[in-house]
């Protein structure tokens, strides 16, 4: 059957396989939800569904077509992807595009246009889009790919098919990784539910080596004082901009690593009001449940209220972000308050791991 | 593989191909060369998706056929280095090795499965054309269609056979050419189709082969064209052609002839005075005398008048010059019929019954003081 290694989205499996019976295919499809969940991947699927050479049994993965399509080689399916060190997809891509839309085919008989980040296309190059999709051309195929519907023009949405993604459960995360890098550990088990049900995410949190980075952020982090808090920023921004040169590239590192602070915060927090209720066990799991005892003595330092107002700042810092602000700054600044918010005069106790 | 060939004519023949060859880096597999030998002929093929190019040699000596997919700038730049000398190239284990006298160099190949599927000419359902019959179609009516690519349909040159008649189109938005010719049709095929403009600007250069006959066939998706020694081949633009026939006026009330060189020249001279965003001449026709006139702010003005026949009613009318002149270097007759009806109501150009350029006019402003 077509669309075996899509984990976990059977409501769209169902769609598209009866579609493709029916031949009702729509001309334009958004595929939304968050990253790392698969959009991509079941984009290559379905253009395996229609393009390949052995069709009966949906699609086989040998043929010419199914190979060239699995590394973006195929001649009549157009990736249009967002550089690394851009922050928008720009006109030009979606001019490149219309152009080829108005050609026929190259070697099979329908075109397949893949836009990723379509979230992050300007206004001019969205407003160039619109007019391409409006009157699409016989046999051709648009998919958008899109981590969010909100920056998206909503005239380009009701021009399309949203299909959404769901997250993926987090034990089927975990399957997943123990199957594929062929381990078990604690590193796994964390990254599976500090994913947040994206699969993508959970590969790459492992490839970084994030796991170790959490831990050593959370031990910073609970001996943060009004004292060492300009190192302590200084610190985390060397670690996050590391090997990385392009500002993009550094912002999407600062978004895991502040990320990272927020779920900190979190399970503290959650650490307070389970203590309070005074429930005895513990309906939430915990991110950081490998620094639970360290969680616990913040808790118990810290007034809610603080915790609140941390969080706040955390995401307040996610969102300035996205603007243009000096990223050190910014950095600096969250540190300070924080430290300034929860003071940790006496020493920290040693760490649990 | 293992070819040996003169130097000479792998030059021609890399020259030809090598300008399908695409800029833009997106798709590297794009910037190599397919080389095929068999049955003592080499093939050079080049694509970029769009058009694609095969270039057929025959005096070759094969003596192990084969392909190999390399880099086209890299062998270009080898073979353009020598003059009158047997080249010899050999193919191992995906590495292509050339040598000629004294000198050696060794190429990595591509895996020949990657390179695109460049479409064959199958001697079927094909519309013989004189060669120079199609160049001058395409010379007459490409120079419209240069640019703008993001006006679809309109981008291309529309092009047509029906019965013994074949017919091409272009279409700018503010001007058009049609041109007709009598061909053989034997087997009374139709063609529609619309050719982008890279297609049609390549189509011309291997028409520059000395031949009498080329061979077009059109399918759903692409056109090939068969001269001698090349195959071409370009996708078409999906889409249907705008129904052109209705917007060319057809009761035109005023006529008049004109000397090509003449008012080629006049409309120069008058042309002077008009800058990049103000591009308007005012034709006058009265009394057997043609008045251009042209007044630029900042700039200047002009006034150029020609003897002409003409006896119809007055009229004023105003043209953008380059359109015209543009359609004056296409022309290769020495008179032109101009004919006209009111200033709102666009020109049209005749030369001989089969080529007809129209132009809209452009709005005048008051002249007047």
């Amino acid at each position: 059957m077509p669309f075996n290694s899509i984990l976990s989205q059977e409501h769209i499996v169902d769609y598209f396989r009866h579609a493709i019976e029916n031949q009702h295919l729509s001309h334009a499809y958004i595929f939304t939800g968050q990253k790392g969940l698969g959009k991509t991947l079941f984009a290559k699927e379905l253009a395996k569904a229609l393009m390949c050479q052995n069709k009966k049994n949906g699609h086989c993965d040998i043929c010419r077509n199914c190979i060239r399509i699995d590394e973006h080689r195929h001649p009549d399916i157009h990736w249009k992807i967002l550089d690394k060190k851009d922050k928008f997809l720009k006109i030009e891509k979606i001019r490149d595009l219309q152009y080829t839309a108005s050609l026929s085919a190259v070697e099979s008989n329908c075109k397949i246009f893949v836009i990723k980040d379509a979230e992050r296309m300007n206004e001019e190059a969205s407003n160039c889009l619109l007019k391409t999709i409006e009157e699409p051309t016989s046999n051709t195929f648009f998919i958008l790919i899109a981590n969010s519907l909100s920056h998206l023009k909503e005239t380009i949405i009701s021009r399309c098919q949203v299909i959404r993604f769901k997250p993926i459960h987090t034990k089927v995360i975990k399957d997943q990784l123990i199957r594929k890098l062929n381990c078990d550990g604690e590193d796994i088990e964390w990254a599976s539910k500090f994913c947040c049900g994206s699969l993508g995410k959970a590969f790459e949190l492992l490839e970084e080596g994030f796991f170790k980075k959490n831990n050593d952020i959370v031990k910073r982090l609970s001996g943060l004082n009004a004292e060492n808090n300009l190192i302590c920023a200084k610190e985390f921004l060397t670690f996050s901009s590391g090997t990385f040169n392009s500002l993009e590239e550094i912002r999407q590192d600062l978004k895991n690593f502040l990320n990272c602070m927020l779920l900190y915060y979190r399970d503290i927090l959650i650490f307070k009001i389970g203590n309070t209720n005074d429930t005895g066990k513990e309906s939430l799991s915990l991110f950081n449940a490998n620094h639970r005892k360290v969680i616990q003595i913040q808790s118990k330092r810290t007034d809610l209220n603080i915790i609140m107002k941390i969080i706040d700042e955390i995401l307040l810092s996610i969102t300035y972000l996205d603007y243009n602000v000096n990223v050190n700054l910014l950095i600096e600044n969250l540190i300070t308050r924080i430290s300034i918010l929860h003071p940790n005069l006496e020493e920290p106790e040693p760490d649990s791991c | 593989m293992k070819v040996t060939c003169d130097s000479n004519i792998l030059k021609k023949g890399f020259h030809l191909v090598e300008t399908v060859i695409s800029s833009s880096n997106l798709k590297p597999i794009l910037q190599n060369v397919k080389i095929s030998a068999y049955d003592n002929s080499l093939e050079l093929s080049t694509t970029d998706l769009e058009v694609s190019i095969t270039y057929r040699m025959d005096c070759t000596e094969v003596l192990e056929p084969g392909t190999i997919i390399c880099s086209e700038n890299k062998i270009a730049s080898i073979i353009k280095e020598w003059d009158n000398n047997t080249i010899e190239i050999i193919e191992n284990e995906k590495v292509c090795e050339i040598s000629c006298k004294d000198d050696y160099f060794k190429i990595l190949c591509a895996d020949p499965e990657e390179f695109p599927v460049i479409p064959d000419f199958t001697d079927e359902n094909y519309v013989e054309i004189e060669n120079r019959v199609f160049a001058s179609m395409i010379r007459k009516t490409m120079f419209i269609a240069l640019g703008d690519r993001t006006k679809t349909a309109s981008s291309g040159i529309f092009f047509d056979i029906s019965n013994d008649q074949a017919k091409m189109v272009a279409n700018d938005g503010r001007r058009l050419a049609e041109i007709k010719k009598k061909i053989n049709n034997p087997r009374g095929l139709t063609i529609s189709c619309i050719i982008p403009t890279k297609g049609v600007s390549q189509i011309l250069k291997i028409l520059s082969d000395q031949e009498e006959v080329i061979r077009i066939k059109v399918d759903e998706k692409r056109i090939l064209v068969k001269t001698k020694s090349s195959t071409f081949c370009s996708q078409l633009i999906d889409g249907r052609y705008p129904d052109y026939e209705k917007i060319i006026p057809s009761d035109m009330n005023k006529a008049v002839t004109l000397n090509r060189s003449e008012f080629s020249t006049a409309v120069r001279k008058g042309a002077i005075m008009t800058i990049e965003d103000y591009k308007l001449l005012c034709f006058k026709f009265f009394n057997n005398i043609l008045e251009l006139t042209c007044s630029t702010p900042d700039v200047g003005e002009s006034k150029v008048t020609m003897a002409i026949e003409y006896r119809d009613e007055e009229l004023e009318i105003g043209f953008n010059p380059d359109y015209i002149l543009d359609f004056m270097r296409v022309v290769d007759t020495d008179h032109v019929l101009f004919e006209l009806r009111d200033n709102k109501t666009a020109g049209i150009f005749k030369v001989g019954d089969d080529y007809q350029y129209m132009i809209m006019p452009l709005k005048l402003r008051e002249m007047k003081n």
